[in-house]
């Protein structure tokens, strides 16, 4: 690994570069799934009732879908392939492999998750639709990135399939019940069909621990990461 | 193309197309059609008005679309995607990111102010003067404004890569290699519907979110400025169709405007309408091509420097038309001299401010990518469409 250390490339040159690859490998799908978006926001943008359910639902199976598709493709598919073998052979440490991984998957679904969060809060702040869906927007999509991280962390860290898989189907199932509870939480429920923007201290602690729970994925996986002195 | 490695025609067609943008937005002001609509709506106004600036109307955004989609394709044979999707970022998102927020708030300041110290209020300065005493503000309202155009300029470039990254290779040289006959007779229909779902004449699509008639309808246009570039030729090989497609381009416009302004056209009506709009828009925009390529395809210095500026004072133009007109609501001169004042005031202040701010700052860079005054362009593509 001493070579790797010493390569003319930085560090981060070379995770730039680790990524650029998962995007070329991976375009023409995500091809598909940018048309398929704008597809769905125009057809939000209808603002007639039949085209905007449509339009919803499609963008949210696209952003679970993305999210499932960039981990499957670019961790599990690579490793049924055996591309570890070859990726030794070249000069590229355990780290940057793991943080080109990391940040090529989350670019990979940052990037629509952005454009359709960003495009919902500006649906709910610029129509007619009642302001205080904010809070729910945010909680929501907060929690879909959660679960993403989560599964990613868990894809990258895990060599089991099984568990991979596991993962996968437990953060989906969660979502459904998730978003039946925070309906129930009065502080967030009672506020839905207004135009008042409540940031209620449930609210607020169930962002916060959302976006701790991806902070300790993250930095556990990169602990684990760390400690490895080769790639097996 | 040129020897100089300029198309000509293009770049001098997106000037006209472009400054005739601020003529068309003054004229709205004295239009019978959209004084229940636009803010400096004007007590004196003319159906003549009507009839002229609906005509530019069918056919100056698409052409800039036709413009925009053979630059873009320009662009891809010479720098290759990545090379056009970074060229768009710089010169297409970064400038409607940065001139957005400042276009917004000027209007919105503009309108506010004018409610409340106009005397000839227009109906939407009245309904704005009424809600701001009941409400305390105006409510947002999720629009794009003119900046409309850059947007879906965004939206068409993402689709070249889209279209290049899915391999769709047979279509562009499907469309490529239309004959003449099938672009001026029945591809027009493709148009209808997309048409038919918005009101007549169409709207701007200023909304936030992408419009799927404006994706059609544009996109339209956007694929037959690659199809042209792909395909020299076919400027040519329509030539002779031309007088046959002004005339016709005319009398559908002749027809159209019988029934413009009907209030609840019935469906029968409306589609009639929708065909109306999207056969005389692409005649005329052909038209427009033919006469371009015959009577503007040389170099010129005074339409080199309109063409630098035309993306700057489109950007700006519509804020500094809106304090005039304002301003002129309470005056009783004609509304042909309002209009004429209007406009040159607009375009002599516009262009003035990019001579003084743009043309030779880190803004020309920005909109132009040609950096200093004096440094000469390699490529038509280099401008924004």
């Amino acid at each position: 690994m001493s070579d790797a250390i010493n390569h003319p490339l930085t560090s981060i040159g070379m995770i730039k570069l680790l990524v650029i690859k998962d995007f070329q490998i991976y375009q023409k799908q995500l091809a598909a799934f940018v048309a398929g978006m704008i597809l769905a926001l125009s057809l939000i943008g209808t603002g007639k009732p039949w085209p905007f359910a449509v339009g919803s639902l499609l963008l949210l199976v696209l952003l679970v879908t993305i999210g499932s598709f960039s981990i499957q493709t670019s961790l599990i598919t690579e490793r049924k392939e055996q591309t570890v073998p070859f990726i030794m052979s070249l000069p590229v440490t355990p780290m940057e492999f793991y943080w080109g991984k990391l940040l090529g998957t989350l670019a990979i679904y940052l990037v629509p998750f952005t454009l359709v969060a960003g495009g919902s809060i500006a649906l709910v702040l610029g129509t007619p639709l009642p302001d205080g869906l904010l809070v729910f927007f945010l909680l929501v999509y907060c929690f879909l990135l959660m679960c993403f991280c989560v599964h990613l962390c868990v894809a990258i860290a895990v060599a089991s399939e099984a568990w991979i898989m596991f993962t996968m189907m437990a953060l989906m199932t969660l979502l459904g019940p998730y978003i039946y509870g925070i309906v129930r939480v009065a502080a967030i429920g009672r506020n839905l069909n207004t135009n008042n923007i409540v940031w209620s201290g449930t609210a607020f602690g169930l962002l916060a621990a959302q976006l701790a729970v991806i902070a300790i994925a993250i930095g556990v996986s990169s602990w684990l990461h760390s400690r490895k002195t080769s790639f097996l | 193309m040129q020897n100089d490695d300029r198309v000509h025609y293009m770049d001098n067609l997106r000037a006209l197309a472009m400054l005739a943008g601020v003529v068309f937005h003054a004229a709205l002001a004295y239009s019978p059609l959209m004084h229940d609509y636009w803010p400096t709506a004007d007590s004196g106004n003319s159906e003549v008005v009507d009839v002229v600036a609906w005509f530019g109307h069918l056919f100056r955004m698409p052409l800039f679309f036709v413009i925009a989609g053979f630059s873009a394709a320009l662009l891809v044979r010479r720098r290759g995607i990545g090379g056009m999707l970074r060229n768009r970022l710089a010169r297409v998102l970064l400038p409607f990111l940065i001139f957005l927020p400042l276009v917004l708030g000027a209007l919105n300041g503009l309108t506010v102010e004018a409610a409340s110290s106009t005397r000839n209020l227009s109906p939407v300065l009245a309904w704005v003067r009424q809600t701001t005493i009941e409400q305390g503000a105006l409510p947002w309202m999720p629009s794009v404004a003119h900046l409309w155009f850059l947007q879906y300029l965004m939206y068409f470039s993402v689709l070249v890569w889209v279209v290049s990254a899915l391999e769709l290779k047979r279509l562009p040289s499907f469309l490529a290699n239309l004959p003449p006959w099938v672009l001026a007779g029945p591809a027009p229909l493709l148009l209808v519907p997309a048409l038919a779902s918005v009101g007549a004449p169409w709207p701007a699509p200023e909304f936030f979110l992408p419009q799927l008639w404006a994706l059609l309808f544009f996109g339209f246009y956007f694929a037959l400025g690659c199809m042209l570039f792909e395909r020299e030729s076919l400027l040519e090989q329509l030539m002779p169709l031309t007088p046959l497609l002004l005339v016709s381009g005319l009398a559908a416009y002749g027809v159209f405007l019988g029934f413009m302004g009907t209030r609840q056209p019935g469906q029968p009506l409306h589609w009639l309408q929708a065909a109306l709009q999207a056969y005389a828009g692409l005649w005329l925009t052909l038209c427009c091509l033919q006469a371009g390529k015959k009577w503007l395809n040389g170099r010129s210095s005074v339409m080199r420097y309109l063409a630098d500026a035309s993306y700057w004072v489109y950007l700006v133009h519509l804020p500094i038309l809106f304090a005039i007109q304002y301003r002129m609501l309470d005056f009783d001169d004609a509304w042909q001299m309002k209009f004429a004042v209007s406009v040159l005031a607009t375009s002599l202040l516009s262009l003035a401010s990019y001579q003084l701010l743009v043309r030779n700052s880190f803004l020309g860079k920005l909109l132009g990518g040609r950096g200093y005054a004096g440094r000469r362009p390699h490529s038509a593509s280099r401008n924004t469409a």
